[in-house]
């Protein structure tokens, strides 16, 4: 997908682990593993605006665009 | 597709009072459905097991019968009367195991359309059958009538007409539902 979530990324730099973090948001651990292999097909704003306030990021941290190669 | 219960939707917190007032009715709903489907066996194999019962509630059901038909058309009549009973208890026995999933939480399961569109089939299955089926027993009951005093009767009251529309009502709803669990799977691919 074009979309490529940086999640893990973050989560690394700010040494938290994802439990902590699903916790911390009120999801489930299970979804937050979804979420950081990009396979979900949407992230609701309500969920995008947690983690960035309990990461202290922007979603630009997490987000990426990247554009695909052709064939892929 | 897997099975969807209240709570998994939206990640929303589940109205609790509402949720467990729809287990409660559901539960009610699902004793009283399959209570009805055996009243209604029972109060048939009476008719049919005591003596002289059938032809009681078929003469009582029936206006004009100068005659007493032969029991073999007594017999036929019985059971062409049968036919929007048994599909009743069927709908009856279909509708007790929807509210069972209902009662056991799996509102969006991929069960309910299915069952939801059978109890739509049957209901209106149930009422066409009334409509055709009394013509029929009204035709055999009266078949012993001397010449000029057989009787053909059409008749839709607004009973049939409703039970018909429920049945539309049924089927309609079990698209709306399969629409609501296209809806539902969509909503929780999102986090």
């Amino acid at each position: 997908m074009a979309i490529v979530v940086n999640l893990d990324v973050v989560l690394a730099q700010r040494k938290m682990r994802s439990k902590d973090l699903a916790a911390a948001i009120g999801i489930t651990e299970a979804n937050l593993s979804l979420l950081k292999s990009g396979k979900v097909r949407g992230v609701r704003f309500e969920t995008l605006a947690k983690i960035c306030e309990v990461l202290d990021c922007q979603p630009g941290d997490i987000l990426e665009y990247r554009q695909e190669a052709e064939g892929n | 597709m897997n099975s969807l219960s209240l709570p998994d939707m939206a990640q929303a917190p589940a109205d609790t009072s509402r949720h467990h007032r729809l287990i409660r009715l559901s539960g009610f709903a699902s004793w009283a459905s399959f209570a009805s489907a055996t009243l209604i066996v029972v109060a048939t194999a009476c008719v049919w097991l005591i003596d002289g019962a059938l032809a009681d509630w078929l003469a009582k059901s029936v206006d004009g019968i100068l005659v007493t038909p032969s029991p073999m058309m007594l017999g036929a009549a019985g059971a062409v009367a049968m036919a929007p009973i048994a599909l009743l208890v069927a709908m009856l026995i279909e509708l007790g195991w929807l509210f069972r999933l209902f009662a056991a939480n799996k509102v969006f399961d991929p069960a309910v359309p299915r069952r939801l569109g059978r109890v739509g089939w049957l209901a209106f299955s149930s009422c066409a059958a009334t409509v055709v089926c009394k013509t029929v027993v009204i035709l055999l009951m009266t078949s012993a009538n001397p010449p000029g005093h057989h009787i053909l009767s059409i008749g839709v009251d607004s009973q049939a007409l409703a039970g018909l529309m429920f049945g539309f009502l049924f089927l309609v709803f079990s698209l709306v539902m399969q629409e609501a669990l296209g809806l539902a799977e969509e909503n929780r691919s999102f986090v």
